[in-house]
């Protein structure tokens, strides 16, 4: 059978790709070739279909077995050096430019990076502060590398919050985009388990201020760039009626309080 | 070149030049869309969870080969595809019926589950049915098809992208689509009728 030389249009025409002048010709023929009007019909079907498709999930235990399996194999930069990393990268270019918005978002980049900085202090003293705590864990209390699971979740989503909450803008940046979808991602295979370790604390706060996060970072990591685009004030006024950033400091106070005691 | 491409490039010549944890952090930034491209193709998470895994360590061993001309993305999703179509031979061997089975297993689960907890509409309901529909539809097409027509629409990748991803011509990768997006509608219709 021989086909009609307009038909390797009608697929760039569905995935909208075809060129200003092609559409032209092809919107043209087409009131004239019955044959081309039902391979589209067609093409239109599936491409729909194909569009609204979403995959079955995976397993969860599958999934974390296969990240941890990954990340044993090859060790990624440490947390903080990536982002210290993507920080520098964002602030480097943020001091070439000079308009106001610019600037502000400068100085909340220095903002960041004391936060960052402050977290590199905190950590040795908790390791230090733990030790005595070993001998003494049961079913119900938190052992040392349960606080410190717990802790690292904590600060790394903090950074997730401020990041959001200080933003000026409404419309997120392609990079702001890449560094909390990367972070939320990070940490929502974390979720379930600080959120079973931390009924310890027996602190409803700290409880629901879990869930909101898992919800903030379900919204990010779960949607596309463009979709963030359009919910992102959405999520930052979350965060900021919740009051998030004050809540996760409440969290970090009462694992260090939690040692302290422990010690 | 994209920011991404370009922060890519940095973490591969990083790479190349003996740091490790530079690889471990372009692991960690695909490590779910290649788990997910490997679904894509062969229809099994256990399975995707080894093709990815083999991915990203035949592409360490090969790190020294990949020319910097191309997107580490591509090439990295270009040993996937590849693992994935051997896999796919592989299981070609075993009885054709077992995939249907399992996947109309699955849901069969899957629905009782749900009407069991009593919160699933008729809508997600009819959904789950026509997913299943769909990705009964996908594993009929040929390895090429399936990987043209799941890396366009599940992995948004250009035509350009597809060929270089196949190792074919753009225009062998667009030929590719368009007999898939046929066949997805016959097989489609097929399966609405037989109903
Ligand atoms: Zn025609």
């Amino acid at each position: 059978m021989k086909s009609c030389p307009f038909e390797n249009l009608l697929l760039p025409y569905v995935q909208r790709e075809l060129s200003k002048s092609d559409r032209f010709r092809l919107l043209s023929h087409l009131p004239t070739c019955q044959d081309c009007n039902q391979t589209l019909a067609d093409l239109q079907t599936v491409d729909s279909s194909l569009r609204r498709h979403q995959r079955e999930k995976a397993p969860h235990d599958l999934y974390v077995s296969y990240v941890e399996g990954l990340e044993t194999r090859f060790r990624p930069e440490p947390f903080l050096k990536i982002r210290w990393r993507q920080l520098t990268e964002l602030a480097g270019k943020l001091f070439l430019s000079s308009s106001p918005s610019f600037r502000l978002a400068r100085a909340f980049a220095i903002l960041l990076v004391g936060v960052l900085l402050g977290r590199q202090l905190f950590y040795p003293s908790t390791t230090s502060k733990i030790n005595a705590f070993d001998s003494q864990q049961t079913a119900t209390t938190l052992t040392k590398d349960d606080i410190q699971f717990i802790a690292d979740y904590v600060v790394q989503s903090e950074l997730l919050l401020l990041t959001i909450a200080n933003s000026s803008a409404d419309e997120p940046t392609d990079d702001l985009i890449y560094l909390n979808k990367d972070i939320a991602q990070t940490l929502l295979y974390k979720t379930a388990k600080v959120q079973r370790k931390a009924i310890a604390l027996e602190d409803d706060v700290i409880i629901i201020f879990l869930n909101r996060l898992e919800l903030v970072l379900l919204e990010i990591s779960n949607r596309d760039d463009e979709e963030i685009r359009t919910t992102f004030r959405d999520i930052k006024n979350m965060i900021k009626e919740s009051d998030m950033v004050q809540k996760s400091r409440r969290l970090q106070h009462r694992l260090e309080t939690t040692l302290a005691e422990s010690a | 070149m994209s920011r991404t491409a370009e922060s890519d490039l940095k973490l591969v010549q990083s790479a190349k030049a003996g740091n490790k944890t530079a690889f471990g952090t372009l692991v960690k930034k695909y490590q779910q869309k290649v788990f997910y491209l490997a679904f894509d193709l062969v229809h099994d998470y256990d399975d995707a969870k080894d093709i990815a895994q083999e991915a990203f360590i035949k592409s360490f061993e090969k790190l020294q080969q990949f020319e910097e001309r191309a997107q580490f993305s591509t090439w990295l999703y270009r040993i996937a595809v590849n693992l994935a179509m051997d896999q796919y031979r592989r299981r070609k061997r075993r009885p054709h019926e077992s995939l249907d089975d399992n996947i109309h297993e699955i849901e069969r689960q899957k629905n009782v589950e749900q009407m069991a907890e009593g919160q699933r509409s008729d809508m997600e309901l009819q959904n789950s049915a026509q997913r299943q529909q769909i990705d009964k539809a996908l594993m009929n097409l040929s390895p090429n098809q399936r990987a043209a027509t799941v890396l366009k629409y599940f992995h948004q990748q250009s035509s350009k992208e597809i060929a270089h991803v196949l190792g074919c011509s753009e225009s062998t990768a667009r030929i590719h689509l368009f007999r898939a997006m046929k066949n997805l509608r016959k097989h489609l219709k097929g399966i609405q009728e037989s109903l």
